[in-house]
C-alpha cells in the first residue's frame, strides 16, 4: 500500500512573488508537491517588529495548511523566521521558515569551521535573526555577506524576473561576494544562504567555487524526505558515475 | 556488510556517486575509549576519501562513532556525518512542541553520553528499538533480507515505532539511529504517517550542499 506523499505548505505574503525556479513561489522549485497559502492581510515587513505582528495572521494560515493535509510548512519571507519558535509549535507538522535552522548541525560536520552566511542586505541580519534559528554566533564561527550592493540583485529584487542576461550578471556577482568572503576568511568551510531570493543562482556557486551551500531549499528537501525517501533511491541517469570500490 | 538496498553498503541506496575505503583494523567500538582509540584510523581513511575526490564522508556504523564526530570532521576539509542524530537537535526546532522518537537496535546503545554528544539533553526524547525481534536478529546475522523476512522486520518496526508513540503520544516525528533499519524506513513513515528521518535522508542533505539546482531535476516522486 502506497501512501500519497503529503505536500509542502508555503506561506506567502500577499503581494507579487518570484516566479523564478529556485524561488518559493515557483512550481519548478520543488520535486514534490506544494500547496501555497496567501497570509490574507499581511504585507513585506519592513522590519523584526512588522514580522511578530503577524504572528497571529501567520498561525492562523499555518494551521489551515495543517488541515488541508500537509507534511512540512515553510514561508517565503525571511523575517518570518524570527516567528520559528511560536509558529512551529502552533502545529504538529514540521516548519522550516530559515536555512539558518541548520547551521548548528552543519558547524558540526565541519568540525567547528567557520560557516559562510550569505543574505541580501548584511545590515538586515544579526544576531536576532541566529537566535531565532537556535544559535549564537558567540559559540559558531560565521562570516556575513549579502548580494545588497550590486545592481543585479537589486534589479531581481524590484521585478522580480530574471531574463537571461541580469541571470549570468546575478550568478557573477553572487560568485565575487562568495570569493571575497574565502579570501577574507579562507577559513569557511561551507555556506548557508539566509535568504529566499538567492537559490535561483546558489548552483553556479556550488559549481564555480565548489563549495558546499545550503539553503532553504535543502532544508525543505529533508524535512519533506521524513515523508518519502525510498531505500532504494530514484536514480537520474548523470548520477550513475558510482563505483563502489 | 548487508547490500540489501537502504543499507550503506548497497550501490543501489544513493541516488549519487559513492566511494568506498574499509577502515584497516576497525572493529565496532564498546565505548568511547574504543571510539577514541579507533578515531585515528577512521581520520587516515577520511583523508584517502577526500584525496580520491569526495564531497561529504559518513561511515556505516553510526553508532558511537559519533562520541568523535568533532575529531573525525576536522580531519578532512569536506562535510562528515557520524550518525543521523547529529541532526536531532535541529529537527526538534522544527517540531519544537513535540518529542522526538529515537529508533536504535539495541535501546540502551542510546546512552545520555550518545544523547549529550548529540547536543539533545534537555530535548525530549524517546528511544526504542528492535533488538528481540526474531527477524531484526536474523537480519543482524546475515545481513540479508530475503522476500519472507521482509514483511516480518517491517512489521516489527512498525511495532516498536507503535510502542512509543502509545507511550508517548507527543512523538513528532522519529529519527533511526541505525544503519541497518533504513530499508524498511518507508514502510515505517507509510504506517505511523509520521516524518521519519534517517541516516539516508541526513547524507542526502549533506551532499545537496554541492548539487542542488533551483529547478528540481527530479520528476515528481509522489502524486500530488
Amino acid at each position: 500500500m502506497q501512501r500519497e506523499c503529503p505536500p509542502l505548505g508555503v506561506l506567502m505574503l500577499e503581494g507579487k512573488m518570484s516566479l523564478v525556479p529556485g524561488c518559493m513561489a515557483s512550481p519548478a522549485t520543488f520535486p514534490y508537491p506544494v500547496i501555497r497559502k496567501v497570509v490574507r492581510g499581511s504585507s513585506t515587513p519592513r522590519g523584526p517588529e512588522d514580522a511578530l505582528a503577524m504572528l497571529p495572521l501567520y498561525v492562523a494560515a499555518a494551521r489551515e495548511l495543517e488541515r488541508e493535509g500537509v507534511g512540512a510548512i515553510t514561508a517565503n519571507c525571511g523575517l518570518i523566521a524570527l516567528l520559528q519558535k511560536e509558529l512551529a509549535a502552533a502545529v504538529a507538522v514540521p516548519v522550516v521558515t530559515s536555512g539558518l535552522l541548520l547551521v548548528p548541525a552543519l558547524s558540526r560536520m565541519v568540525g567547528g569551521r567557520r560557516l559562510g552566511i550569505l543574505t541580501f542586505f548584511t545590515d538586515a541580519l544579526g544576531e536576532r535573526n541566529y537566535n531565532a534559528s537556535g544559535w549564537s554566533s558567540a559559540e559558531i564561527p560565521v562570516a556575513l555577506g549579502g548580494v545588497g550592493e550590486h545592481a543585479s540583485w537589486n534589479e531581481f529584487l524590484r521585478t522580480k524576473e530574471v531574463p537571461p542576461e541580469l541571470r549570468r550578471q546575478m550568478d557573477a556577482d553572487l560568485c565575487q561576494v562568495v570569493r571575497g568572503m574565502l579570501a577574507e576568511h579562507p577559513d569557511i568551510a561551507a555556506f548557508v544562504s539566509e535568504c529566499t531570493m538567492l537559490p535561483a543562482c546558489l548552483q553556479a556557486v556550488r559549481d564555480e567555487l565548489g563549495v558546499p551551500v545550503y539553503d532553504i531549499l535543502t532544508l525543505l528537501d529533508l524535512a519533506m524526505s521524513g515523508h518519502h525517501r525510498p531505500a532504494a533511491a530514484h536514480r537520474p541517469a548523470a548520477a550513475l558515475a558510482g563505483t563502489p570500490a | 556488510m548487508a547490500q540489501v538496498p537502504g543499507c550503506m553498503a548497497s550501490p543501489e541506496t544513493f541516488p549519487y556517486p559513492v566511494r568506498y575505503r574499509t577502515v584497516r583494523g576497525a572493529w565496532p567500538p564498546r565505548d568511547r575509549a574504543e571510539a577514541e582509540a579507533l578515531a585515528p584510523l577512521y581520520a587516515v581513511a577520511a583523508r584517502e576519501l577526500v584525496a580520491d575526490g569526495v564531497d561529504v564522508v559518513s561511515e556505516n556504523c553510526n553508532g558511537l562513532m559519533v562520541l568523535v564526530q568533532d575529531r573525525l570532521a576536522a580531519a578532512v576539509p569536506v562535510p562528515v556525518v557520524t550518525s543521523a542524530l547529529l541532526l536531532a537537535p535541529e529537527l526538534h526546532r522544527l517540531i519544537p512542541g513535540r518529542r522526538l522518537g529515537i529508533l536504535a537496535f539495541h535501546a540502551e546503545a542510546v546512552t545520555p553520553e550518545v544523547l549529550r554528544a548529540c547536543r539533545l539533553d534537555g530535548v525530549p526524547v524517546a528511544v526504542g528499538g528492535v533488538a528481540g525481534s526474531a527477524a531484526w536478529e536474523e537480519f543482524l546475522r546475515t545481513k540479508e533480507i530475503p522476500g519472507a523476512l521482509r514483511p516480518r522486520l517491517e512489521a516489527d518496526l512498525i511495532a516498536a515505532g507503535r510502542r512509543m508513540i502509545e507511550a508517548h503520544p507527543d512523538i513528532g516525528a522519529f529519527v533511526c539511529e541505525c544503519t541497518l533499519l533504513p530499508p524498511c524506513s518507508q514502510a515505517l513513515r507509510e504506517a505511523l504517517g509520521l516524518p521519519v528521518y534517517d541516516i539516508l535522508t541526513v547524507l542526502d542533505l549533506a551532499v545537496a550542499g554541492r548539487f542542488r539546482p533551483s529547478a528540481a531535476a527530479a520528476p515528481p516522486v509522489c502524486s500530488p
